[in-house]
């Protein structure tokens, strides 16, 4: 009995600790007496001999004086162990607690057969409450003892707690974040893993706010798991249940620095709570283990921040269609039919296939012919998230229409990406499709465009002309022909060349202009020729002609050296040219005697050819001198 | 010693290529250029470039690789160049207005006197050595005209030869003229193009003096006049300020 009482001591004294920790605020005390107060007892309905098991009663509300049955047929190994459990509910801002205290006892059974365990009583606000009876069944059975409940504590009781053992330590139950990357390139997936390790049975929250991560984009990838992995790990020694309760693809959205925020859990965590009797003798003993109550203490636990460094994507190789891709994927197209009539639709399917951020691939510009009409694509996505990351495909449908017939192509496709695991852009191509359009069985057939029907050449884009090929002109620099010695050469080249063409002229008009000059100039040379005329013909014998010929030589020589016309041209006139010329008197002399004697041998030639030869010189002498002796 | 004679001489050596052998370079850069790889072709031009060659097709080519290379500053720099050596060229006119749309800076050009237009219009027509050998041409058209109105005993030729004789003798002066001018430009060189991103342009050629306005990379300007580090320019619009030398590059 005197145990019983003890209970009752240390009963009270909980009821009356958890009044203050739950508060007294009188709503929360009304809405538990409007409850429905259930005592209940609970146990296996059948055990073998020797076994361990456990009788707990169970009441829904601060309750006073418990008494137990008398456990007939079984050894009470330990008990009543009390414990309590409080559990908030906040639902659209109402809160909903329910508190569920319990007594436990570890029965021992002794022998077979049929016992009953009957009923206990406890006092909830003044009013006695009785629980139900039990029926046991032990048999026998050849399993063996299980573990005491004391080494089934053990585990919990053997870590440093503190003296009270009241409290929990840092180290009992903690929460880490973890990721796979800490550098990752802008866009790569990341996965964040946020674990509970725990060295305490403690209880998750059901419903789970997700982390918040700005600069992310975020996906759950535990979204389609039943329940929470569970592993061992030992840290320092210690073995710790770690809980995986969250598992994140996050792909950043910027470069630099970003943080990932302290991510906050609630638990309720289960601690051994530990009183003293005041009664030295009953503790020591009892040893304490005894009288062991639990309570489900929340405790607030807080990740470490974490801080990834986002690298900006290369700009070297980047190609010219590249959109901000990155992971690994395979691109594909594939059109319906490659033969179709006008105003039939054609189907083009591209598919990029793979992992990484494939949310972001916006549908690819294809290279339709101009005069085809197209469709706004349909896009269609097929992703998974699973544990290893978000992976999964996006297609995107095209539907065009060509409405004149003829051969056409689809150019080539490229989808460029980031690769992360070679740090390098890739390229993938989808080969140009070929297309062949007949014309349609509701058309006509016209050969001629009607000018209605007459387009403009549509410019599809605008680029710089190529390259200019062929003979490039190359020559060195500082050679410009302007102001160089080539080029003054040639300016001063034509100049030359009409001022030499104006004297030339000038002198050529001159000379021809002057009719006396020229006669003047040709005297002497005509003069010349009529002798040489007139020695050939002394030499034939030609007596006759060569006096005619001498005589010619000289009235020629007087009227052109004088510029006299035929009718003027007077042995007297010849005299007093020759005169006005200064031709010595000897000479004028000589002149007159040789015209004489030419007359008279035309008439009267001499015998002889010596007096004929004779003439011939005379002539000649006194032609030559008159020349030199007349002034210019 | 002899290394720094190796030093002193060796860019010279290296970079001087044969014209057999620019020309060569100049098809290989061109084959490069048309796979696409550009900054090869750009690298191939730029070695013919600095072997000291000149040539209108080459600095066109330059833009063209740069302006692959979406370098535009740098693309309309060589298409001005090549248009300083061959303003008649359809295809550099095409590639610069084009390259010109690509920038930040409007081209807003204060309207000239439609004569002053003209002028220029029709002095970008020919560079200097153009100008030089129409000058020289029209200088032999127009003495030989002058000659057979000068000599001819026909007056019908005599009066016919007169006024293009003339004619010549006028065109001949303005090519000289144009060509004066055109190799006054090339020699003091007074058109710049900007290559920083943006320039702050200032009053007076002084850090701490007031800030006028902003012009961004790929402007044109015209240097006016110089201080030490500080360039007075105008730009197209026909405002004026100081900017720092090292912001622009001369065409």
């Amino acid at each position: 009995m005197q145990r019983v009482s003890t209970i009752r001591r240390n009963i009270a004294w909980l009821v009356a600790l958890i009044g203050l920790l739950a508060g007294s605020g009188s709503r929360h005390a009304l809405a538990l007496q409007a409850e429905e107060v259930s005592f209940t007892a609970t146990a296996k309905a059948q055990v073998v001999v020797g076994e361990q098991f456990r009788v707990v009663f169970t009441v829904n509300s601060e309750g006073k004086d418990f008494r137990g049955p008398d456990f007939k047929g079984f050894s009470v190994l330990s008990g009543p162990n009390t414990s309590s459990s409080f559990s908030t509910q906040i639902i659209n801002g109402q809160i909903a607690r329910s508190v569920s205290y319990s007594y436990t006892y570890y029965l021992l059974a002794d022998q077979e057969g049929r016992y009953t365990i009957g009923p206990a009583t406890i006092i909830v606000n003044g009013q006695q409450y009785t629980s139900n009876g039990l029926t046991i069944n032990v048999i026998k059975g050849q399993t063996a003892p299980k573990a005491s409940p004391g080494s089934q504590q053990r585990p919990s009781r053997s870590g440093q707690e503190p003296s009270s053992g009241q409290s929990l330590g840092k180290d009992d139950v903690f929460l880490r974040v973890s990721t796979d990357n800490q550098s990752p390139w802008m866009g790569e997936q990341v996965i964040l893993t946020y674990k509970i390790y725990t060295r305490r049975q403690i209880s998750l929250p059901s419903a789970m706010v997700q982390p918040s991560l700005p600069g992310f984009w975020t996906e759950d990838l535990l979204k389609d798991e039943k329940q929470y992995r569970q592993t061992e790990e030992t840290i320092n020694g210690s073995k710790y249940v770690v809980v995986e309760f969250k598992r994140i693809a996050a792909f950043p959205q910027k470069t630099g620095e970003l943080s990932i925020p302290a991510f906050e859990v609630e638990v309720a965590a289960r601690v051994q709570s530990q009183r003293r009797t005041g009664d030295p003798f009953f503790d020591n003993f009892f040893g304490g283990s005894f009288f062991n109550t639990y309570q489900d203490i929340p405790v607030t636990l807080r990740s470490q921040p974490l801080t990834l460094k986002v690298r900006a994507l290369p700009l070297t190789g980047r190609p010219a269609g590249f959109s901000g891709a990155v992971g690994s994927f395979t691109f594909s197209g594939e059109v319906d039919r490659t033969q179709l009539s006008t105003n039939d639709a054609l189907t083009i399917k591209y598919v990029l296939s793979g992992t990484g951020n494939l949310m972001m691939a916006e549908a690819p510009e294809v290279g339709f012919p101009s005069d085809f009409e197209v469709y706004d694509p349909r896009v269609s996505d097929r992703f998974t998230a699973n544990r290893s990351g978000l992976s999964g495909s996006r297609s995107f449908e095209y539907i065009a229409i060509p409405r004149v017939p003829g051969s056409f192509g689809i150019k080539e496709m490229t989808f460029s990406y980031f690769d992360p695991s070679s740090d390098r852009y890739k390229t993938i191509r989808v080969p140009a499709f070929a297309l062949e359009v007949v014309r349609g069985e509701g058309e006509q057939g016209n050969g001629t465009i009607s000018a209605v029907s007459q387009e403009d050449v549509k410019f599809i884009g605008s680029d710089i002309r190529f390259l200019k090929t062929g003979d490039a002109g190359l020559r060195m620099q500082g050679a410009s022909f302007f102001l160089s010695p080539g080029f003054i050469l040639l300016a001063i080249l034509p100049l030359l060349l009409f001022g030499l063409s104006l004297v030339f002229w000038k002198r050529r008009t001159d000379y021809l202009s002057d009719y006396g000059a020229v006669r003047r100039r040709r005297a002497t040379r005509l003069a010349r020729k009529h002798l040489r005329t007139a020695y050939s013909r002394l030499k034939s014998g030609n007596g006759e002609g060569y006096y005619e010929a001498i005589s010619q030589a000289i009235w020629g020589y007087l009227g052109d050296r004088f510029n006299l016309p035929l009718a003027s041209l007077t042995l007297d006139n010849a005299e007093e040219k020759l005169r006005n010329h200064q031709v010595n008197e000897p000479s004028v002399e000589e002149l007159k005697a040789l015209i004489g004697d030419a007359e008279f041998a035309r008439f009267a030639p001499p015998e002889g050819r010596e007096a004929r030869k004779d003439m011939y010189a005379r002539a000649m002498e006194v032609i030559t001198r008159i020349e030199n002796e007349m002034k210019k | 010693m002899l290394w720094l004679w190796l030093v002193l001489s060796s860019p010279v050596v290296l970079g001087q290529l044969s014209a057999s052998e620019a020309e060569a370079l100049m098809d290989q850069a061109a084959a490069q250029y048309q796979q696409g790889r550009y900054e090869e072709a750009l690298r191939m031009y730029e070695q013919i470039e600095s072997s000291g060659y000149v040539s209108a097709p080459l600095y066109y080519n330059m833009g063209n690789a740069h302006f692959k290379l979406n370098s535009i500053p740098r693309a309309i720099l060589w298409y001005e160049r090549a248009f300083r050596e061959d303003p008649s060229d359809e295809d550099i006119h095409f590639n610069l207005a084009l390259a010109r749309t690509r920038i930040v800076d409007k081209a807003e050009t204060v309207p000239q006197l439609f004569f002053v237009r003209w002028w220029n219009e029709l002095r970008d027509f020919y560079s200097a050595d153009g100008w030089a050998r129409v000058a020289l041409f029209f200088l032999s058209a127009a003495l030989a005209l002058l000659l057979v109105f000068l000599l001819s005993r026909h007056t019908i030729l005599r009066r016919t030869a007169f006024w293009p004789a003339l004619l010549a003798l006028v065109i001949m002066l303005h090519a000289l003229a144009f060509a004066w001018q055109k190799h006054h430009i090339m020699k003091t060189r007074p058109y710049a193009i900007i290559f920083t991103p943006a320039v702050t342009v200032k009053s007076s050629p002084d850090v701490s003096s007031v800030d006028l306005f902003v012009i961004h990379e790929g402007t044109r300007v015209q240097v006016i006049d110089g201080l030490g580090e500080w360039l007075e320019i105008r730009i197209p619009s026909g405002e004026k300020g100081w900017v720092d030398a090292g912001t622009l590059e001369r065409i």
